[in-house]
């Protein structure tokens, strides 16, 4: 190196190191801070959490139970130290770029001996110094006080440490937001107000045009479109309120990657930044207008939504916009040119932006293009995602059988029907009496079945429909291609195999486990008398032996209740409960397999029945069963012998009949000194046979 | 030596700076004249680097200055509102252009300090605006810049502290070959002290010249003359202004002193001498010359 060369690096080192110390040596009071509102995150609420602990009346062990105690503490700190950190980054930087915002501090500084990357480098080196130091002196602190009291443990310390890595994370996220923004931005107000919109923009904006979209979008499955994980990822604000869980290690690097990303934009945008703009709001004339037109479009967006949220009506969504729109014209043009005069320039462009936005609610208010109901052409599907309630998984489907099935479900079936329409086979109307209506209500809520479709095409974006079929068992066909896939069997499998392999190593004693309770596989209703059972029917042999066997056929078996399948242990468990608790039915309590027992239940119902009719719908004639084998084979060839029609979505039933009966039922109820009182009721039930399984001397009866 | 190419510069669609050139030598005083808005600040700025212009390029012995550190390592910029440290106090500065400039000496600050006799630990914000100037240029000058560009800093001064800072300007470009670049928008005080003198009007350098060489080829000339004098009779110089009241004529004019006093002696007037032109006059006939009224150029 020459000795030019050298005394020139000389020249741009000292620059740097120069006012990099200076820095520090002028903000000192700002560290102080910073120390001081650490110092009330970490170490103080420690003292007090140990304080007490130890003023407790418990008399556990400190030793051990001390460090499981703080074990809380460690895993829940990153709740208020990343809100902190978060805020303080956003603080820092703006504090740190301030010199950029005023003509005589740009003025000086730019005329230092020293280049704008060092510059900007000391600057937020420095601002990051201020918020480090502090924030690893007061870890110490409470470390060292953890320590002290015997709280310490390598769990303990591991928890901590992630949290503060996720703090800094958060921290450097949310300090390079501010950068960029406070490159862009020319007053410290507007930096502000820019960085607190930019946290929010993409979520806010992200909402509000599918939610604006919903309204006009048909069966838009919404709840698909504001999915927790992926609003997550829309900012880092939405990451911590939407998602409790720890950063994982990859979301940790892509923030730390994003952060460096935007720390570095920032620079290259301060480098072709002109001084000279300095103190007014927005530095670059074309992002300005850039960033009003986003506000404007996102206001008229909100404008909207909220009239028609309040008014439910058109005129008042359309007067909503128009606000939104002109009020955010008028407010931005006054503070881009800090004048209020000035708030009508550029009308023009708003012209033109109001002719967008009335050729846009043309093109939705007339499905223009069918953009509101088109999904993918069955051709053109990739991949159909399904949900059939919200017991289940989604599933996905790329088998091009499977997915013609479900497009057909959905392009097909009568969710257009107004709501309350029957399937199309209830044509039951010769007789509008009262049980006339009961067969429809209850067939209809037989019938009903809600299902979420996710239509990815192999180009374009993913459509997402909600729609609520009532006429389930017209699609047996379909159905059936669903359930007899390698695909549905292999997603459904993962779906059972948590309470198979519980329940089936549960004994007697743990049925009523408060593990097994707590995971949903078994529900405490709070009486002892009476077990939610969850496996019951052919079905349910079939889950517990062989899963292999799962296919449409399996759901088309009678269930002692409410749904037939077992839903996934971690969601809800769909069970059913006996509404009785004879002694009789006591070995079905402790069973694991009711099948077992189903001739003594279709027996014991059948010696109960004070009155079977069977109705069929298509003229309203009725036939009464009296005969005890009958009964039995009806009770047989229901999809449920309980009252409850929770029905799976994959049973189809026979919607040429309904079976109607009334049931000798023993009651349970308690006295005032707690004495069990047994009472009889005649309850009555509505249910319908099994699609392909009406007996057939029903059908030979009434000819 | 410091270089102007073509400097032009806009703000938006007001054009600040109109291809500007000029070569100034080292070791000279510069006094940048120009009315409120003619471009000084604006060209200043370019100068020390801090903001780029449009087209052009400022260049110090040789290299450009825009973010160029060695370059500006030999220049201080005094703007008009000098920045100072929040709550700092004249040390604290000094700390920081000590930081910045490895050529500050404190020796040269303590000589400032017994000049101006500010107190050093008192805290800027509550130094008066004279106050302040002193302090910056306190402070520049401590810096031993080889350039000094300074924005209207005699603004603000009393008349004693202003030639305190004029001789301050004079002794460090005679001792040590500084350059002082000097923005002001009054002639009479550009006077005392400037080598050369440069008129920006509306962005455009009108001209740039020796305050001597203007000096020694322009004279005022008041003579006492009887009734039947003609200026006719003058026929022979270059006259650039000419004014009769009753038997006194005044007249300005270019050429060599010793021709004219000949010249004059040959007329025989009743009585004649040679005045000195303030910087004012010489302003004011060179600017006619070229077509411009000078009254509208600076006031």
């Amino acid at each position: 190196m020459t000795s030019a060369s050298s005394s020139t690096e000389k020249i741009k080192n000292a620059g740097f190191f120069g006012l990099f110390s200076n820095i520090l040596r002028q903000k000192w009071t700002t560290m102080l801070l910073s120390a001081i509102l650490m110092f009330f995150t970490l170490p103080v609420p420690v003292m007090m959490v140990l304080s007490s602990y130890k003023n407790s009346w418990e008399t556990y062990s400190l030793e051990n139970d001390v460090q499981k105690y703080m074990l809380e503490w460690g895993y829940s700190i990153r709740f208020a130290l990343i809100p902190l950190m978060a805020i303080l980054g956003v603080i820092m930087v703006c504090a740190m770029t301030r010199y950029t915002k005023k003509r005589e501090t740009v003025d000086f500084y730019h005329s230092l001996p020293i280049t704008r990357g060092r510059l900007y480098a000391s600057w937020l080196i420095a601002g990051l110094t201020l918020l480090i130091v502090p924030l690893i002196i007061m870890s110490a602190v409470t470390l060292i006080i953890l320590g002290a009291n015997d709280a310490m443990s390598f769990t303990l310390f591991g928890a901590y440490m992630r949290s503060l890595g996720e703090s800094l994370v958060y921290m450097l996220l949310l300090g390079g937001i501010s950068v960029v923004v406070g490159m862009i931005s020319g007053t410290t107000v507007v930096h502000l107000l820019l960085c607190g919109t930019a946290v929010v923009i993409i979520p806010l904006f992200y909402w509000a045009v599918v939610y604006f979209t919903s309204i006009f979008n048909e069966n838009m499955w919404v709840s698909w479109y504001y999915d927790s994980e992926f609003m997550a990822r829309l900012s880092p604000l939405m990451r911590y309120m939407f998602n409790s869980e720890r950063l994982s290690t990859v979301e940790a690097v892509v923030g730390l990657l994003l952060a460096a990303a935007m720390f570095v934009g920032g620079y290259f945008i301060y480098r072709v930044r002109k001084s000279e703009r300095a103190g007014t709001p927005v530095v670059f004339r074309p992002v300005g207008e850039v960033i009003k037109y986003l506000l404007i479009i996102m206001m008229t967006l909100l404008g909207g939504i909220f009239f028609y949220e309040v008014m439910y009506s058109f005129g008042w969504t359309v007067f909503g916009m128009v606000c939104g729109a002109l009020l955010t014209f008028m407010l931005t043009n006054s503070v881009l040119a800090k004048t209020a005069k000035s708030m009508f320039r550029g009308w023009k462009g708003l012209c033109v932006y109001g002719g967008v936005c009335v050729v846009t609610m043309c093109v939705l208010i007339f499905n223009l293009f069918g953009i509101n109901t088109n999904i993918p052409s069955e051709s053109d599907l990739m991949r159909v995602d399904v949900v059939f309630d919200y017991g289940l998984d989604t599933m996905s489907f790329e088998d091009d059988e499977v997915m013609s099935a479900l497009y057909r479900l959905y392009t097909d079936s009568d969710w257009r029907e107004p709501y309350g329409y029957g399937p199309s086979s209830a044509s039951y109307d010769v007789t509008r009496d009262e049980d006339s209506e009961d067969y429809e209500d209850e067939m209809i809520y037989a019938e009903r079945q809600t299902i979420c479709f996710v239509f990815y095409p192999k180009f374009g974006l993913p459509q997402a429909k909600s729609v609520t079929i009532n006429n389930k068992s017209d699609f047996s066909d379909e159905l059936r291609v669903l359930c007899d896939s390698e695909e549905f069997r292999e997603q459904y499998k993962k779906s059972l195999s948590i309470p198979v392999k519980q329940v089936n190593n549960a004994s007697e004693n743990d049925y009523v486990n408060e593990y097994l309770m707590e995971k949903r596989l078994i529900a405490n209703t709070g009486n002892p008398d009476f077990h939610d059972l969850e496996f019951r029917g052919e079905f349910n042999k079939a889950a517990q032996t062989d899963a292999e066997s799962i296919g449409y056929d399996t759901f088309q078996q009678p269930a002692l209740g409410q749904a037939l399948y077992i839903a996934g242990g971690k969601r809800n468990t769909s069970f059913f409960y006996l509404t009785t608790a004879t002694p009789a039915m006591n070995k079905l309590m402790y069973s694991l397999d009711p099948t077992e027992y189903m001739d003594d239940i279709y027996s014991w119902l059948a010696d109960r029945v004070t009155q079977l009719t069977v109705c069929r719908l298509s003229d309203g004639k009725e036939y009464v069963v009296t005969d005890k084998s009958e009964l039995c084979e009806i009770f047989a060839s229901l999809y449920s012998v309980d009252d409850s029609l929770d029905i799976s979505p994959f049973t189809a039933i026979d919607t040429g009949y309904a079976v109607e009966y009334m049931l000798e039922d023993e009651i349970i109820s308690y006295d005032e000194n707690g004495n069990e009182v047994y009472t009889v009721e005649n309850t009555r039930s509505i249910s319908y046979f099994l699609k392909g399984k009406v007996p057939a001397f029903v059908a030979e009866r009434m000819r | 030596m410091i270089e102007l190419s073509n400097i032009s510069m806009s703000y938006g669609n007001v054009k600040s700076l109109e291809e500007v050139s000029a070569k100034l030598e080292d070791g000279t005083i510069f006094g940048l004249i120009g009315s409120n808005g003619s471009g000084k600040s604006t060209l200043l700025r370019i100068m020390a680097g801090v903001m780029r212009p449009d087209t052009g390029e400022v260049c110090y012995d040789g290299a450009q200055v825009y973010e160029n550190p060695p370059a500006k390592q030999q220049i201080i910029y005094l703007s008009d509102e000098q920045y100072f440290l929040p709550h700092g106090t004249i040390n604290d500065m000094r700390m920081l252009y000590k930081s910045v400039y490895t050529n500050f000496s404190d020796k040269m600050f303590k000589k400032m300090r017994d000049i101006f006799k500010l107190d050093c630990d008192r805290k800027l914000n509550t130094f008066s605006k004279g106050m302040k100037k002193q302090a910056s240029v306190m402070l520049g000058v401590s810096a031993m810049p080889k350039y000094l560009l300074c924005d209207e800093t005699f603004d603000g001064l009393d008349p004693v502290v202003r030639q305190l800072v004029k001789r301050i300007f004079a002794e460090e470009t005679a001792d040590r070959g500084m350059t002082a670049i000097i923005a002001s928008h009054n002639l009479r005080e550009m006077e005392d002290i400037c080598d050369t003198v440069g008129l920006l009007h509306k962005g455009e350098l009108l001209f740039v010249r020796g305050l001597d060489d203007m000096k020694t080829e322009l004279y005022k000339v008041q003579m006492v003359v009887d009734a039947e004098f003609d200026a006719e009779r003058l026929r022979g110089l270059t006259i650039m202004r000419y004014e009769r009241r009753g038997s006194l004529v005044t007249f300005i004019a270019r050429g060599d002193e010793t021709e004219l006093n000949e010249f004059l002696r040959r007329l025989a007037p009743t009585f004649f001498e040679t005045i000195p032109l303030t910087l004012e006059e010489i302003f004011i006939c060179e600017m006619e010359e070229r077509g411009y009224d000078f009254g509208k150029l600076i006031y």
